[in-house]
């Protein structure tokens, strides 16, 4: 257990101080529920390229990836170089467009302009859901690290940070968050860099790192030959098509979540660069929450006197990597900015998810379903409710999960099933006209029930076969499973929302223009220079990917 | 002054700038009353972070205008 000081609380003062201070100022600011809602679509690039990270860069990206850092090793690379930057170049050249040009508040309402109200409904629920079960479980997961870290009681964890966020997204709505997610993304760069800068002093650089561990924790390409070569168990396929194609660009793409960062930009050509200007700092986060991974490996085989911790079967709990680190490498002071930037990374997630959730239920359920007519500030107030609301949820979820920890592995299995889909529905809906309202809807029913049926019938890790005895298939492990069910349900969604389309009544092509590609003129990029057009941007984006996954290959 | 809180330049900065500044503080803290306490792994770990944070945070401030004379 680590032992804090006057002056690393301090720190943790000053962080609440300046996070509710941004979400008093800005209190006054908001007049209308498209200021709380959606930031009156007024903020500047650099705030919005920023956010759009810091919304996913919360507890489950710095602890979650520097845990599998440990496991996997540089392997994990792909979940950014292959798993994040296409996807996110895809967004901003073709899917942004439809998105910013709609006029859509929130990716559910983009649903209901291209297809119909039951796919909006369908989406816009289990979005809503999801997002706020996600908080909570973000919650539990905080609770739990800062009482074996700090001995903190579970309720004090909670109620702080939960009051913390209820606070500032209350005051200041989407903007306050947005703002925050930014301050949070600084703190987390810079309040972990100093432990990759003296732990790889102490490893020998890189080179040390690659000297003391096997050849396949410091390769992301070589040994995808096959699944049982490398140490995530994943076949190049099962890596390229479920990660790097479904599962990347269903999230990136389509989860309204980070995509809200993009819809509040300024105008059109911001929103487009968004994701862009998103994926350079995109492609070196890696190096602050991966490589503390390889770097406690190396220093626990060294036998510097520094050991990953074991959970109570005597396995290695390498969700405990960065704390260690952190306790191991930091002195008094830097401690606490340490320990300020974990609390950032789930209070960022947190905000994100709440603020995702407040803009989809008022605009999507409540204004959609229950109050169609309603002044303004009738759904200024709603969506503050909203906020409240959506906390105090989070808060009975995550003691849900101190209760029923299986019942949250179920749900987040669930989760899975139901976001795999999805691309295939936004992917047609954008790209041929003939998509209709009855095929996206069945299409997305039937995703989800090929996600579950797939898991039902194969096994992994002791994981799944729950439909038959004998399994169909045995994956090398979960990860590979889980990345062959997106598969399955991605192509399930594709071929079904074809066939359905096909027999049912397509809308007219008046209504679909700013919304198909095929039906949206093409805007004419005016002579600027090459950084301010998306094209140019994204060349050079793919381009510095291409030569990180070489060096690393 | 309040109203430079509106850029977020300005409150970033701010914000690294006094943590930058604890940082330092402590490290001379330590080395004038009790010898060095942030040496980890042969690197003064407070000295490197504070200066870290108070140089970015001096950054964001001058991009905010926050030194800029009225004229």
């Amino acid at each position: 257990m680590m032992n804090l000081t006057f002056i690393d609380y301090s720190i943790i003062v000053v962080y609440f101080v300046f996070v509710l201070g941004i979400g008093a100022f800005l209190k006054g600011k908001m007049k209308s529920s498209s200021d709380f809602l959606m930031s009156g679509r007024s903020i500047p690039l650099w705030i919005t390229g920023l956010a759009f990270i810091s919304a996913n860069l919360g507890a489950q990206e710095v602890i979650g990836m520097s845990a599998s850092g440990a496991k996997y090793g540089i392997m994990t690379g792909h979940f950014y170089w292959l798993g994040a930057i296409p996807a996110m170049v895809f967004l901003g050249i073709f899917m942004m467009p439809f998105y910013y040009g709609s006029r859509a508040r929130s990716v559910p309402e983009y649903l209901v302009l291209r297809y119909d109200e039951k796919t909006r409904g369908l989406n816009a629920l289990s979005f809503a859901v999801m997002t706020i079960f996600s908080s909570g479980i973000s919650l539990y997961a905080l609770a739990i690290l800062f009482q074996s870290l700090l001995g903190w009681s579970f309720e004090v964890s909670i109620m702080l940070s939960a009051g913390i966020v209820m606070l500032y997204t209350f005051l200041g709505g989407l903007t306050s968050a947005v703002y925050n997610e930014v301050l949070q993304f600084f703190l987390i760069v810079l309040g972990i860099a100093p432990i990759v800068f003296v732990g790889l002093k102490n490893v020998g650089g890189w080179e040390g790192i690659v000297a003391e561990l096997p050849a396949q924790m410091t390769h992301t390409w070589q040994y995808m030959g096959s699944s049982s070569e490398n140490p995530m168990g994943v076949a190049l396929w099962q890596m390229v098509l479920g990660l790097g194609f479904v599962l990347s660009f269903g999230y990136w793409c389509t989860d309204f979540l980070v995509v809200q960062r993009a819809m509040i930009a300024r105008n059109m050509s911001a929103a487009q660069r968004t994701p862009l200007v998103a994926a350079f700092p995109k492609m070196l986060i890696p190096f602050v929450v991966i490589l503390p991974g390889l770097i406690a490996l190396v220093l626990h085989q060294k036998g510097t006197g520094f050991q990953l911790p074991l959970k109570p079967d005597g396995r290695v709990d390498y969700d405990m990597t960065l704390p260690i680190l952190l306790a191991h490498y930091y002195p008094t002071g830097l401690l606490g900015v340490g320990l300020t930037a974990l609390l950032a990374s789930f209070m960022s997630g947190m905000a994100g998810n709440v603020t995702a959730f407040n803009s989809v239920f008022t605009y999507d359920i409540y204004q959609a379903y229950i109050k169609k007519q309603a002044s303004d500030r009738h759904y200024l107030l709603v969506g503050k409710f909203t906020t409240v609301v959506g906390i105090l949820v989070s808060i009975a979820t995550a003691y849900l999960a101190r209760q029923f920890n299986n019942i949250m592995d179920l749900l987040q299995l669930v989760f899975g099933f139901v976001n795999a889909p999805l691309f295939a529905t936004f992917l047609l809906g954008m790209f041929w006209k003939r998509a209709t309202g009855h095929g996206a809807f069945w299409g997305l029913v039937s995703g989800t029930l090929g996600a579950a049926i797939m898991h039902g019938i194969t096994l992994a890790e002791g994981k799944g076969l729950w439909l038959i005895d004998s399994p169909v298939h045995t994956f090398q492990s979960g990860m590979g499973q889980a990345f062959a069910i997106a598969i399955v349900a991605w192509c399930t969604c594709f071929v079904v929302t074809i066939g359905i389309s096909l027999v049912t009544k397509p809308k007219p092509d008046s209504e679909l223009k700013g919304l198909v590609y095929s039906l949206t003129e093409k805007p004419k990029e005016e002579p600027q220079p090459w950084y301010f057009r998306p094209i140019p941007l994204s060349s050079v984006v793919l381009g510095a990917t291409v030569v990180i996954n070489y060096i690393f290959r | 002054m309040l109203s430079k809180f509106s850029d977020l330049r300005f409150t970033i900065g701010l914000f690294f700038t006094v943590v930058g500044s604890i940082l330092l503080a402590t490290f001379l803290w330590g080395m004038f009353l009790s010898g060095p306490s942030d040496l980890v792994g042969g690197v003064h770990l407070n000295l490197l972070g504070g200066s870290m944070m108070l140089i970015f945070g001096l950054l964001m401030l001058t991009l905010a205008g926050t030194f800029k004379r009225n004229r």
